[in-house]
């Protein structure tokens, strides 16, 4: 990557680009201001940070990367409804970007060292976003996704293993964006019988099905349940469970197919069954769970 | 010998223009800012091979990917993602939409050359 760095064209092209972004930030974080949910918006913003991520990562300045990494990942909770926008959030938008400038500033005048309103930024930032990932370099992620490839081809398979009334299921672990405590839940009339509802997760309508539909009616009383979402080809499903009880690595050879016994849900959503601590759990079916659902937008 | 034609999707014109010059010597290129401007490329155009990032505005890399894989003039032309985004689940989605390669960037300017070597001078050869 040192052909980069003494590439002129290439070089007046990043601080262009990076110029461009931080003009835009500035004035659409002030418009977000007065507009604080404007996906539009909180989406431009987002890919601003994001794009200077990109481009500082070729260039390895480091400091530029870790800034806007971890401001894109905390707009990127703003977008996933985690997140509210308050003058807090906008103060810490304002400080990254004037980090941002002064890093900026300081490559352009070829200045080296360590900048100390970092620090005090990233413990800010710690408030909100307290899964702060700071890199030293490149490397270690590239080489994870490099691996992955060889672990596809190993035979334990990670599942997460949940209860719902007295049953054991068990999907993926790798599917599960996450579990949730009950949110409103939007009744909904005339769909498949085990759609309990929709939830707004993340700011996407998801379905919430009830895996025993068949066996009696939960509709009314999910106080105590937990939903877990589960996510395959972008489309996403909301499964209701009492709790979830462990991740476990199971071994392919060891899932039986689900002739064996005799399972009073959905046959096509189970993709087999395997034994965990004497009881029987049964393995869902990702695909089939998920299909043919709503749609969004 | 007509050189084999490149197509590379992504916003930031600093990228675009480091991995034209990753692959100029030695491919035609050429670029588009994001998924749509591709498509209408595509549609014009016989391109061998695509590089395209995720996170674009207007259509982003999923939507983009989706799209050529329906079209069958243009769904066997060899899609490598190229993107920031390390995580396994973006990479799984994109392998089970039939994407090519999924590299995460920044990448060398060499291996990149080495990877879109792989695809193109196989000649006619499938997968």
């Amino acid at each position: 990557m040192n052909d980069i760095i003494n590439n002129r064209e290439l070089l007046d092209t990043f601080i262009t680009e990076v110029i461009e972004h931080i003009n835009s930030l500035e004035s659409n974080i002030v418009k977000l201001t007065n507009n604080k949910d404007d996906r539009d918006l909180i989406n431009e913003i987002f890919r601003s940070f994001h794009t200077i991520k990109g481009s500082s990562h070729y260039l390895n300045l480091i400091d530029l990367v870790n800034i806007t990494h971890n401001t894109e990942n905390l707009v990127d909770k703003i977008r996933r409804n985690e997140l509210k926008v308050n003058e807090k959030i906008i103060d810490i938008l304002l400080e990254s970007l004037d980090i941002i400038k002064l890093l900026i500033d300081n490559f352009m005048k070829n200045k080296k060292g360590d900048i100390k309103e970092l620090d005090i930024f990233f413990n800010r930032l710690k408030e909100f976003l307290p899964e702060l990932q700071l890199k030293k370099i490149e490397e270690t992620e590239k080489e994870d996704i490099n691996k992955e490839e060889k672990s596809n081809k190993e035979i334990y398979i990670k599942y997460l293993i949940f209860k719902l009334r007295d049953t054991l299921f068990a999907v993926k672990a790798d599917g599960v964006i996450e579990i949730i405590s009950p949110k409103p839940i939007s009744k909904l009339p005339f769909v498949e019988e085990e759609i309990i509802g929709l939830i707004n997760f993340r700011g996407e309508l998801v379905p919430v099905i009830d895996l025993l539909y068949k066996m009696d009616n939960l509709k009314n009383h999910l106080e105590n349940n937990k939903i877990i979402i589960v996510e395959y080809n972008k489309e996403k499903v909301g499964i209701i469970i009492d709790d979830v009880l462990e991740i476990v690595n199971i071994n392919k050879k060891n899932i039986a197919s689900k002739e064996e016994f005799e399972i009073n849900i959905k046959e096509e959503w189970i993709e087999g069954v395997f034994l965990y601590k004497e009881s029987i759990v049964i393995l869902l079916d990702k695909k089939e769970v998920l299909k043919r659902r709503i749609k969004n937008g | 010998m007509l050189r084999k034609k490149i197509l590379i999707v992504d916003d930031s014109e600093f990228i675009r223009k480091v991995i034209s010059f990753a692959l100029e010597g030695k491919y035609e290129i050429v670029t588009a800012e994001n998924g749509l401007h591709a498509l209408e490329i595509l549609y014009n155009n016989k391109i061998d091979l695509i590089i395209s990032d995720i996170i674009m505005p207007v259509m982003d890399g999923y939507e983009f990917v989706k799209r050529i894989k329906k079209e069958d003039s243009l769904k066997d032309i060899p899609v490598i993602i190229l993107t920031t985004e390390s995580y396994k689940d973006t990479k799984k989605e994109f392998k089970k939409l039939g994407i090519s390669d999924y590299i995460v960037k920044p990448v060398d300017s060499d291996i990149l050359l080495e990877i879109v070597d792989k695809y193109l001078l196989k000649g006619d050869k499938n997968e």
